[in-house]
């Protein structure tokens, strides 16, 4: 049973559609990376996914359970949890408080918080500080130990290499690769740099104004082919419609 | 002069229970509640009936119309407001200024328009005091209230930093959406919010009855002195509106003691100068204004943990 599927999606901003029936399956241990250009739907489609966006048309099962009209707040307790783009820690508390709120909310124990910072030890010697003085790669940090401490079977990662310093984005994806080695649970990730998402992931799906243009495995696709497909000059694009 | 300081800050309790409601949902439910005043005047009305119809002790009375406020706080979010802020943030305003009206109406429709007060039903409560040194009498009531304040304020600052509904509400506040995906009901949280202000207003409001006369249109005063509380003591800090609250409260008394009229235009005073610098660009006054704030601030230790290093 796939750990996330998501069945002809199609969401709307107003007259805008801005994904148009998108249709995805992520196995579970599986990392799956979204690229394409600024406008093409990868966030509008991330957060369809959460819950944050009600799709016009299509389903989203997780785990084979249909979870399309739970609310998003119910999503992380199903172990779905995402990281959106720019982080968005809650800058007026502290990193443990941060961390704290999402394993409190969906009943998680300490020993799971216990987990996270093990995974992650930078995260533990910023636990004190407020979040809203970390720098961008420590909050990347912390927003991602804060998706994980839900215990998530499907982890969404919004951009996550923007506005990073090359360094700090190094950081991020050896802790995310580690992260891929160690359990079952699924990523999928929102990646702008088409070399680090091929390097990163299982499988990669180009999209382009609200459809797949592209999708395969890094090691069947050439930068090329991606390249084209992101700007949308693949000619034989096998749209995902 | 001191007897003026004195009487002002402890009047100061009285708006900065007023304005911690107003705050509160100005921070977590993100509007301005116009009818905050006459929300406080109804729980004054209340108590009244309570009093009145149902034969309760005033502290009996104040018992019971603390949950029937926050009750209607959760009702009026769940199937008023909530369904306003999602029609942008001039629909909530409009929507609570009408309220304010029906509440107005509605009260003089019920109660008639004549003044009403709970100092008859307290026996000498509302007169008794303290004679202290120097000259100085203190009543009993102005004590208590200014005691509920601080209370007040504690019990909500230690709920805000070490419970789960208040870092739930914290986070809400900052990110409704971020929250939610950490799996906060960010709507919960605003009815709860909600609940609370109106308690707050319900408590303010029988307080305000206890040391003076109220119609049914005394709110919109007491709007514009808990939002000129809000807004001289920072607008999110908890803590704040208790400093705000007794700054207005001392610049009112001090003013009264110059001339009656000027009870109130000191108030505005104030107002609008701590307004023109908060609102005015970056200059050399301007912060050194507002480091001195930050500074009392910091040194009375009155924000959450979180805010303190920073609060802007």
């Amino acid at each position: 049973m796939s750990a996330l599927a998501v069945e002809a999606i199609t969401s709307r901003h107003g007259l805008l559609t801005a994904v148009h029936g998108v249709s995805l399956t992520i196995e579970p241990g599986e990392v799956l990376a979204v690229v394409g250009a600024n406008g093409a739907g990868k966030t509008t489609l991330f957060r369809t996914i959460a819950g944050l966006h009600r799709p016009a048309e299509g389903a989203v099962f997780l785990g084979g359970i249909d979870i399309t009209d739970v609310p998003a707040y119910g999503r992380p307790h199903l172990g779905l949890s995402m990281v959106p783009e720019g982080r968005r820690l809650f800058t007026n508390m502290t990193v443990r408080e941060n961390i704290q709120i999402a394993c409190e909310q969906t009943g998680r124990s300490r020993k799971t918080f216990g987990a996270v910072l093990d995974a992650l030890p930078v995260v533990r010697t910023l636990l004190g500080k407020p979040a809203g003085g970390l720098s961008g790669g420590q909050r990347q940090a912390v927003a991602i130990a804060r998706a994980l401490v839900t215990a998530p079977r499907v982890l969404l990662l919004d951009e996550v290499s923007l506005g990073l310093s090359p360094a700090a984005i190094d950081t991020v994806y050896e802790t995310l690769a580690a992260l891929k080695l160690g359990g079952e649970a699924a990523m999928v990730v929102v990646e702008q740099d088409l070399d680090r998402a091929m390097g990163f992931c299982d499988r990669l799906v180009c999209m382009l104004e609200g459809k797949i243009v592209l999708e395969g495995k890094p090691k069947d696709l050439t930068r090329e082919e991606v390249s084209q497909a992101y700007f949308g000059l693949h000619k034989g694009s096998n749209a995902h419609a | 002069m001191l007897e003026a300081i004195v009487q002002g800050v402890l009047l100061g309790g009285y708006y900065a229970v007023i304005a911690a409601g107003l705050s509160l949902m100005l921070g977590v439910v993100r509007f301005i509640n116009l009818a905050h005043g006459d929300l406080a005047v109804l729980g004054a009305y209340l108590a009244l009936a309570a009093i009145a119809f149902l034969g309760l002790p005033v502290w009996w009375a104040f018992a019971l119309v603390l949950p029937v406020m926050a009750g209607i706080g959760w009702g009026l979010q769940r199937f008023l407001f909530a369904r306003t802020l999602e029609g942008g943030f001039l629909l909530p305003l409009l929507a609570t200024f009408g309220l304010g009206a029906v509440l107005q109406n509605g009260m003089q429709g019920i109660f008639g328009s004549e003044t009403r007060s709970l100092a008859n039903y307290m026996g000498n409560l509302s007169w008794a005091g303290w004679q202290l040194p120097f000259g100085l009498y203190v009543g009993v009531l102005p004590v208590l209230t200014f005691a509920a304040a601080v209370i007040v304020l504690g019990g909500l600052q230690v709920m805000l930093s070490f419970t789960k509904i208040g870092r739930a509400m914290r986070a809400t506040s900052t990110d409704p959406e971020a929250a939610e995906l950490q799996g906060v009901d960010a709507r919960r949280v605003q009815r709860v919010a909600t609940a609370i202000a109106f308690m707050l207003a319900g408590l303010a409001g029988m307080f305000l009855a206890m040391r003076a006369q109220v119609t049914p249109y005394a709110g919109p005063a007491q709007l514009i002195f808990a939002f000129q509380a809000v807004i001289i003591g920072g607008i999110g800090s908890l803590w704040g509106t208790l400093i705000g609250g007794i700054a207005l409260g001392v610049a009112q008394s001090l003013g009264a003691s110059i001339s009656a009229q000027w009870f109130q235009l000191a108030g505005h005073f104030l107002f609008f100068v701590v307004l023109a610098i908060r609102m005015s660009s970056a200059g050399p006054t301007r912060e050194r204004v507002l480091v001195w704030f930050d500074r009392i601030a910091d040194a009375l230790r009155l924000r959450t943990r979180g805010e303190r290093k920073h609060a802007d």
